[in-house]
């Protein structure tokens, strides 16, 4: 034991006057000592038939002061003021333990000497030895750097991060981010074995796809941060990843030659202006580099995306379901391209077609048939076969459907059309649906969308890229997903498609390699079954009602309470290879957050290509 | 090897009255027929509360306090013996509290303990071989005679030593005051000043006796002179105010050698007249206040605690007596 006690990380000794336990200790402080609430610590106990002392670990859940040898509350007076009291100020600090080695769980002996806890001991508080694959994720206080098992995001052991949080101050898509720089920036290997890690390569094929929900925040990702300091800079060297903007990809650059290697790269996409014909983008978007997005009505039928106009919980109604996928078969059976125009289709009977024109072959429209070039068009000639004027319905489409059902269907349908809804994200022309293979990072803005056009991008993106990896069945490359505002798109009431699609991803998709991260004010409101399949959970500062729900019982007590409190920039972090929560801080991102955070590049550029002129002139 | 006293039997008294008692036996002594001068310093139809003036602040005062406990009475039983005598296993203590005038801050200085085993007369710490003084560490000291009041003496005398030392240890300079619980002794150093909180033995008589109720907070008596085998100095101060109560109460006195000037007992008269008013507890805290003042009383809380459990020590014992 002398050994360990004379060690110069000694803060104090383990407190005899109240029982220690399995569980908890306090610790007596050393007078040129200090212990904070997080910090770690460690005790060795002599535990008879053991060959070495059994080393206790645990975490500081609260620091306390006292006089000791005060019996009234204001003999504080006579210590402080006359000082005629003789007593001694003291400074304790409660500890949960957090692991034992070995695994023999006996009490830490009363007056046993506490040290801190660093270097190989404080891996060993964190089981930092017990990862499979650790990257960094932050700094604890002592600016040590704090691990996540990869083992347990990436699908091998676990799945799926949750990041519960106040808006604004909790830094949620901001540590997303961060964590995403860091995973697709680095080699993170198994350090059980010298062999190539198959998923720590491909992590720099990962793809994500990223929905810009509120303001522009994503849209800064290659922009230089104003706000990013050397401060932030020391960080991120100590977290060894160099920190960089992600590089813009545009979908016009053919050769990406230009792209820098082991910088990851973005795209940005966004839905046209819905009084244009041509990509123009984004009313509000003060940026370039942001490429239109739409779907044609071929792509519509062909994806069956008319499921994902309905996603409005009330819309779930057994008969609409019905006469929805009615439609959708029609659609498809009935539908045929339209020569000149990409995308465009009319709607002719299987029975009437050309034997020459059998299958996805172009068709010039005959007279009488109304081209379907955008959604309006689309119902319109929907609404001639079920719900036609003078004559009855055809029979194919509405079979017995009642007539409520099939005006409430269609109702729905109109409303959705409407060029301000999704009526600008159909239309026909050339193909411009999301290209996710174009760059690591594919940022969709839908902002601007009206929230019915929200839920059916996310929608109709999700099934994609879920569908994608059914097809494969390969887990790599990793696809991940970042959903802002969970709680809107997978509720914790209510059903809806996403929702379903959401549960399925989070169930199923850790096999898959379909990653979910999932932002949300507050985890109460997230389906459970979403929340419960997140392996990774990360907390920001928290509402305090909601700190005291039972989705946060991954954290201790004393975490919680602080939980209130946490500053931007620092997050508790709970991962299932660590039954502790972590308390960690995350430097500035070198890209900015917000527009105000852009460094002025262009500016300099010009004042560059100025110099350089002038000084050829002279 | 066969040693006689060896195979004497040491047991535990059952049970006795004294066991835990924290003695006092502070203020006996003077004689009834002491005699006092109370003319050193005013003449008795003069006497009166005297304010008093400070010379300079004192920087540092000490206050030193000693305890003592009984612990357990011992039987031996040797072989030559008809019936067992009493030994006492007891505990004393002393310690120092020193108050920093300048920084506004007392702290323990020293803080002593001693486990004692006193034997009778006539009985050797042989006897005693076969207790295992591993489990509860002990000295061993005499009595001069082997009656129950002989071994307290005994230990009240160990108790005095400790705090002698303790005063003796005081690295004192001129302008520090360095009070001690109960009356000054003739081996304190000349610099301790007693204080006596009971007012139980008169010496007063006339009007000086008058005047000492009568003394307000912030006055003292004039010095008086307690002659006999070690003559002292002594005066009487107020250190707590008591409305509704007899004029003696919140009255302590002190005392301090004879060998002193007169110059040099003004100045520590003026000094306690002044700053042990501010010792002293407000009445509420304390059922002896406000003689018991604040440091002394923190001391012994302090020095008790260091004793140790006091069910614990008899545990030890009977483990130490029985388990051999």
């Amino acid at each position: 034991m002398s050994e360990q006690e004379a060690g110069t990380d000694r803060v104090g000794r383990v407190v005899g006057d109240s029982r220690t336990n399995t569980q908890e200790f306090r610790v007596i402080v050393d007078d040129e000592a200090y212990l904070a609430v997080d910090d770690l610590v460690v005790v060795y106990s002599d535990v008879p038939g053991l060959e070495s002392p059994l080393a206790t670990y645990g975490v500081v859940t609260e620091s306390e002061s006292t006089y000791e040898g005060v019996s009234y509350e204001t003999d504080v007076r006579r210590i402080g003021d006359s000082g005629v009291l003789p007593a001694e100020r003291i400074r304790t600090a409660s500890v949960s333990i957090t692991r034992m080695i070995p695994e023999v769980w006996t009490a830490p002996l009363a007056g046993e000497v506490v040290n801190r806890a660093t270097g190989p001991s404080r891996d060993d508080a964190l089981y930092v030895d017990d990862m499979g694959r650790s990257m960094p994720v932050g700094l604890a206080r002592d600016g040590s750097p704090v691990y996540l098992d990869l083992d347990f995001f990436d699908g091998t052991k676990g799945g799926h991060m949750s990041i519960s949080g106040v808006s604004g101050v909790a830094t949620k898509t901001t540590f997303a981010f961060f964590f995403l720089r860091m995973l697709t920036g680095g080699s993170y290997k198994r350090k059980t074995t010298d062999d190539h890690d198959m998923i720590g390569h491909s992590l720099q094929n990962t793809r994500i796809l990223v929905f810009n929900v509120k303001g522009q925040d994503l849209l800064w990702l290659d922009k230089p941060s104003l706000e990013f300091s050397d401060i932030d800079r020391e960080m991120w060297d100590k977290l060894g990843v160099e920190p960089t903007p992600f590089q813009l990809v545009q979908a016009s650059d053919e050769s990406q030659a230009s792209l820098k290697p082991n910088i990851p790269s973005v795209s940005f996409w966004a839905p046209p202006r819905g009084d244009s014909s041509v990509d123009s983008v984004l009313p509000n978007a003060n940026r370039t580099g942001v490429t239109a997005f739409y779907w044609t009505p071929r792509e519509f039928i062909d994806k069956g995306l008319l499921q994902y106009v309905f996603t409005d919980a009330s819309d779930s109604r057994n008969q609409l379901q019905f006469l929805l996928e009615r439609v959708q078969a029609q659609l498809r059976r009935w539908a045929v391209n339209v020569a000149g125009t990409n995308g465009a289709v009319v709607l002719r009977h299987p029975s009437e077609r050309e034997s020459s024109q059998e299958g996805n072959k172009a068709v010039a429209p005959r007279s009488g048939e109304q081209q379907i070039h955008n959604l309006e068009e689309m119902v319109s000639v929907v609404r001639s076969y079920i719900d036609p004027d003078d004559i009855d319905p055809h029979p194919d489409w509405v079979g017995s459907i009642e007539r409520g059902t099939v005006l409430a269907f269609l109702r729905r349908l109109e409303a959705a059309s409407r060029p301000n809804r999704l009526g600008s994200l159909v239309r026909s022309g050339s193909q411009q649906s999301i290209n996710r293979d174009l760059a690591t990072v594919t940022v969709v803005d839908i902002n601007s969308l009206h929230e019915l056009a929200q839920r059916f991008v996310v929608g109709v993106l999700l099934k994609d890229t879920f569908e994608e990896k059914e097809e494969t069945g390969k887990r790599t490359p990793l696809s991940i997903i970042v959903l802002d505002e969970m709680n809107k798109y997978a509720p914790a009431q209510g059903e809806s498609p996403i929702k379903d699609m959401l549960i399925d991803i989070a169930q199923r998709g850790r096999s898959l390699g379909v990653l979910l991260i999932g932002a949300q004010q507050s985890a109460s409101r997230v389906a459970p079954d979403v929340m419960e399949n997140a392996s990774i959970r990360v907390a920001g500062r928290l509402d305090p009602a909601e700190s005291e729900r039972n989705q946060y019982g991954w954290m201790l007590p004393s975490t919680r309470a602080r939980a209130k409190l946490l500053k931007p920039g620092t997050m508790v972090l709970g991962q299932p290879a660590v039954p502790l929560p972590v308390v960690l801080n995350f430097p500035r991102t070198p890209w900015a957050t917000r527009a105000e955070e852009r460094a002025a590049e262009t500016d300099t550029d010009l004042f560059e290509n100025l110099d350089s002129s002038l000084s050829e002139d002279i | 090897m066969v040693n006689p006293v060896s195979k004497a039997i040491v047991s535990v008294s059952a049970w006795d009255p004294g066991y835990g008692t924290n003695l006092d036996f502070k203020d006996f002594g003077d004689s009834d027929s002491v005699e006092i001068d109370d003319s050193v310093e005013y003449i008795a139809r003069d006497w009166r509360g005297i304010e008093t003036a400070l010379p300079s602040d004192p920087l540092d005062i000490f206050f030193i306090d000693g305890i003592q406990r009984i612990e357990a009475r011992l039987e031996i039983f040797g072989e030559n013996d008809v019936v067992p005598r009493s030994a006492l296993l007891g505990a004393v203590g002393a310690g120092v509290v020193h108050w920093d005038r300048r920084l506004m801050k007392s702290r323990f200085k020293e803080l002593l303990h001693r486990r004692l085993v006193v034997l009778p007369v006539g009985v050797t710490p042989e006897t005693l071989g076969s207790l295992d003084s591993s489990l509860l560490p002990f000295e061993i000291r005499h009595s001069k005679g082997s009656d129950f009041t002989d071994l307290q003496d005994a230990m009240q005398k160990q108790m005095s030593e400790l705090e002698v030392s303790l005063a003796k240890s005081i690295d004192y300079e001129p302008g520090s005051l360095v009070i001690a619980d109960g009356r000054v002794r003739r081996d304190h150093p000349v610099f301790v000043v007693g204080y006596i909180k009971s007012n139980e033995r008169q010496y007063l008589s006339g009007k000086p006796a008058e005047v000492v109720p009568e003394i307000k907070l912030g006055q003292r008596t004039p010095i008086f002179r307690i002659e006999g085998s070690f003559p002292r100095f002594s005066w009487y101060i107020r250190v707590g105010d008591i409305s509704g109560g007899h004029g003696w109460q919140g009255i302590a006195r002190l005392e301090v050698s004879a060998e002193l000037s007169m110059d040099e007992v003004a100045s520590y008269a003026a000094m306690t007249t002044e700053y042990l008013p501010i010792a002293a507890p407000p009445l509420h805290l304390d059922p002896r206040a406000p003689q018991n003042l604040i440091p002394i009383g923190a001391l012994e809380r302090e020095l008790r605690r260091g004793l140790g459990d006091a069910e614990l020590v008899n545990r030890k014992l009977r483990e130490a007596v029985y388990m051999r």
